[in-house]
């Protein structure tokens, strides 16, 4: 039977929470051989021969999935890919929302891949369809009509939108190659795709991002706002009525650009003309100031039949007289703030010629990029250490435009989205070093403190303490601790665990399990990676045995790694252990050293072999928690030492004695001699009188 | 402080004095009165004499072992003496046959026999048991060290809980 379901799935309760069985089964075996599948769990299996390919999401693989018992038979499993971090965390409830215009998920968990590696997984029922658009169909024209949008797409969708918002889910890919047809020819069952099966706005195009979040890299985006799900909806509703791409074939660079010059709607729509409901909602949605923008009071307004008058978008800060830099002319601060890092030394070279200065003090009207830039300026180090120009570029790019990306030495992401950057990264080997110049650098923080629209102290604390982290090369500290504290979505990234998908401690604990039954193991039960790890997930439960995990001392190693396996195994009453606790046994011979009887090791040994075999890590750890054992070892070791030395006394007395061999034991046989020869005496002294004065009686 | 120290010293050597005196005088009673006897003793007890004055080891007991067995070659003669004549002459008579010195002399020498017998097989069994008792110890220090680790010699330097250290900063078990 599976190990311990967290949830039930009942189809039928609005409060339902989705089954999260992992998809190993306490067996042990794979099925795979037998089902031309893999299991998720007892009720799902996942056909992996079976791709659909219509419903892939880049490096997310599709897969037909069958149910059974009380599981619909029709089903897809969506398998995610280790370098984009999954948003498991949202899923249940992202499960209790009933809605049929968007994707039903049924279950989600680990299964173990056709290449032997566990993969995440999340299970929908099959009833999509296919997208509206082919995915690599990025910036379509598909020239819906207006009365077609309004009913089969709009009505829908804005529910969607508000039951996502009801449950507080940023969505983060609202785009039509997310969108499906419902099955349906006449597209009047539209639904919207999932979100969960990478990072949020990681596998949505730039062009249904808003300006800023289109700048940064689609991982490090962030989660992003319930007004950015509008503004993907508006472009989405844009490029399903447009007939005509105006921006055909232009890079998202260009489409940015365009949007900051012109603004959005005039970027996306050209020669298509709208008009009434449609327009104003249009409109609406694609404001590109965020504080301008429609939220759903203004959609619920409108969908009352109530029209609000179009709102004027204040105009865009530009300068009366270009700024050249790096051989192009700029007038709008935000363009420039986005080409600064193409050319940091050209950018130094402005500020310290003073151009940039009397750039924005003669030809910008607006005093508050000035305000931004001048502490920026007097904060700056006087002395000009490694990657000067890049630290400055990304600072007053900031301060030019605070809501745009940190863009720094290639990275570029918002604060928020800076882990999942990390996470991927490393999965994929990149260059981590710009990722420890952003932890190590002080400049991250004052560049926190310009952006008003984010959880500053929240950001900050996390860059502060990150920074405290990396410095420190104790176990627990290191770069590992910063990955698992900025992504704490992120699965454990051990090399140990490359085959095993470990997202909680109990997952952790039971693949230690799994790989203690293998021929090969690691040297250590917890590696750096699965310490700071359970640092994260678990502070409470690991932090007490910090100190004995990162000792020099392999008995405190050893100690330190069982207790944090029994603690877990206690708390989360998971099952027995055996192949794992004949392991840790394995690794005990430290811990017996600490005894100095060696007849009391072979016993421990023996009782730890036993208590081994039923699994129980907590009995385990318990046997070497009795600290008379060791005061009653130290005890008796003592005495052994001062019968040792009585012994080596005794033998140096014996030795000086035998170096006189000659006179050796002189005094003894003279002393026996003399009560020999008086025994003798008195023996003949009264023979010799008896004898004599009995033949002189007989005279 | 002294006089009263001096006090029983006082006391004790004039006791001693007093007893010896009594002793001696009875001594000299005896051996007037008994000067047969002692005239024989003295010619048989010779090797005795010699004895007591070759043998400087405290105790003397070689020199008892031959003056009891010299005694025992000597008293068929004083028996004798004592149950006929009980005299001077009887004594000499005695003396000068030489099977009277041969016997005397001959036990002194069974003395002398006993003595270096009894100490040559006593001084081998005590150096064979002090051998065995020697592997016995290297027996028990083994299993000890087997039982306890090396440490248990008390050779290295260990830390508090008995361990050997690389350092030499610690105190020495046993000497804690």
């Amino acid at each position: 039977m599976d190990s311990a379901v967290k949830n039930d799935v009942k189809q039928d309760d609005p409060d339902a929470v989705i089954d999260q069985a992992p998809s190993y089964d306490i067996s042990g075996a794979d099925n795979r051989a037998a089902d031309n599948g893999v299991r998720l769990n007892k009720d799902i299996l996942i056909l992996y021969d079976t791709p659909l390919s219509a419903l892939d999401k880049g490096d997310v693989k599709a897969f037909k999935a069958q149910g059974s018992g009380k599981v619909p038979v029709n089903l897809f499993a969506l398998i995610c890919a280790r370098h984009l971090t999954p948003r498991a965390s949202i899923a249940n409830k992202y499960a209790a929302i009933i809605n049929p215009d968007m994707a039903k998920i049924v279950a989600s968990g680990k299964v173990k891949w056709t290449d032997g590696k566990e993969y995440y997984a999340f299970i929908f029922e099959d009833t999509l369809g296919a997208p509206l658009v082919n995915r690599s169909n990025k910036y379509p024209a598909l020239g819906w009509k207006p009365e077609t949008v309004l009913t089969n797409v709009i009505k829908p969708m804005i529910h969607v939108l508000m039951d996502l918002r009801d449950k507080d889910i940023v969505h983060g890919e609202i785009w039509p190659g997310n969108i499906f047809d419902g099955g349906s020819a006449a597209k009047d069952k539209v639904r919207l795709g999932e979100c969960m099966s990478a990072p949020p706005s990681a596998l949505l195009p730039a062009l249904y991002e808003p300006i800023e979040r289109a700048m940064a890299d689609p991982v490090g985006r962030g989660l992003g706002t319930i007004e950015d799900d509008l503004y993907a909806f508006g472009v989405s509703l844009a490029v399903i009525l447009r007939t005509v791409d105006p921006m055909e074939g232009a890079s998202d660079e260009k489409i940015i650009a365009s949007k900051i010059e012109k603004g959005t709607y005039a970027t996306l729509i050209s020669r298509d003309r709208f008009s009434g409901a449609v327009l104003e909602l249009l409109r609406g949605l694609l404001y590109d100031d965020k504080n301008q923008r429609w939220g759903f009071d203004e959609i619920q307004a409108w969908m009352d039949g109530r029209r609000l008058s179009p709102k004027q978008s204040p105009k865009r800060i530009k300068a009366n007289r270009p700024l050249e830099f790096n051989g192009k002319k700029y007038i709008r601060p935000e363009l420039l703030a986005k080409d600064l890092s193409k050319n940091t030394l050209e950018a130094v070279r402005l500020v310290d010629n003073g151009e940039l200065q009397m750039w924005l003090d003669r030809a910008m009207e607006d005093k508050s990029i000035r305000g931004r830039m001048e502490p920026t300026l007097n904060d700056m180090p006087s002395s000009r250490g490694e990657n000067f120009s890049k630290k400055l570029a990304t600072r007053v790019a900031i301060a030019l435009n605070p809501d745009m990306p940190i863009d720094y030495n290639g990275l570029k992401f918002m604060p928020d989205g800076f882990g999942k950057l990390f996470s991927q990264a490393y999965v994929l080997k990149k260059d981590l070093q710009p990722f420890i110049e952003v932890i190590k650098g002080v400049f991250m923080l004052q560049i926190i403190r310009q952006k008003p629209s984010v959880d500053q102290s929240a950001l900050i604390n996390k860059f502060d303490s990150a920074r405290a982290y990396i410095s420190q090369t104790k176990i627990g500290s290191g770069l590992e601790r910063c990955l698992y504290s900025f992504d704490k979505d992120a699965p454990c990234f051990s090399h140990v665990l490359d085959d095993h998908y470990v997202l909680e401690p109990e997952d952790l604990v039971r693949a230690l399990d799994d790989i203690a039954k293998k021929k090969i193991r690691p040297e250590r039960l917890l590696d750096r990676h699965m310490i700071a790890f359970l640092s994260v997930k678990d502070r409470k439960n690991v932090d007490p045995y910090i100190i004995e995990l990162g000792a020099n001392e392999r008995h405190k190693q050893v100690m330190g790694e069982v207790r944090v396996l029994a603690t877990i195994q206690k708390r989360s009453q998971l099952e027995d252990f055996p192949a794992l606790a004949a392991w840790i046994a394995e690794r005990f011979a430290p811990v017996y050293e600490r005894f100095h009887d060696r007849q009391k090791r072979e016993s421990l040994k023996r009782h730890v072999t036993k208590v081994a075999a039923t699994g129980d890590l907590t009995r385990l750890a318990v046997i070497f928690e009795d600290e008379h054992l060791y005061q009653n070892d130290f005890y008796t070791f003592k005495q052994a030492m001062d019968e040792f030395q009585s012994l080596e006394k005794e033998r140096t007395i014996i030795e000086e004695k035998l170096k006189m061999k000659k006179g050796y034991g002189l005094k003894s046989g003279r002393q026996i001699a003399s009560f020999i020869a008086l025994f003798v005496s008195m023996a003949s002294i009264l023979l010799i009188a008896f004898k004599i004065l009995s033949s002189n009686a007989n005279l | 402080m002294a006089k009263k120290k001096k006090r029983p010293i006082k006391k004790t050597q004039k006791k001693l004095s007093l007893k010896h005196l009594l002793f001696f005088i009875i001594g000299i009673a005896v051996l007037i009165v008994f000067i047969p006897t002692t005239a024989l003793l003295f010619v048989g007890m010779i090797p005795t004499m010699v004895a007591f004055v070759v043998d400087r080891q405290p105790g003397r007991n070689k020199t008892f072992t031959i003056g009891v067995m010299n005694f025992t070659g000597c008293f068929p003669y004083v028996l004798d003496v004592w149950l006929h004549a009980n005299s001077m002459d009887y004594s000499l008579s005695l003396l000068a046959q030489p099977k009277t010195i041969i016997v005397m002399y001959s036990a002194a020498a069974v003395g002398y026999i006993i003595d270096w017998g009894v100490t040559l097989i006593v001084s081998a069994i005590l150096v064979q048991r002090s051998e065995m008792r020697l592997k016995r110890i290297e027996k028990e220090k083994k299993a000890l060290i087997d039982r306890w680790g090396k440490e248990v010699d008390g050779l290295q330097t260990l830390d508090e809980k008995g361990f050997a250290t690389a350092l030499g900063s610690q105190q020495k078990m046993h000497e804690a």
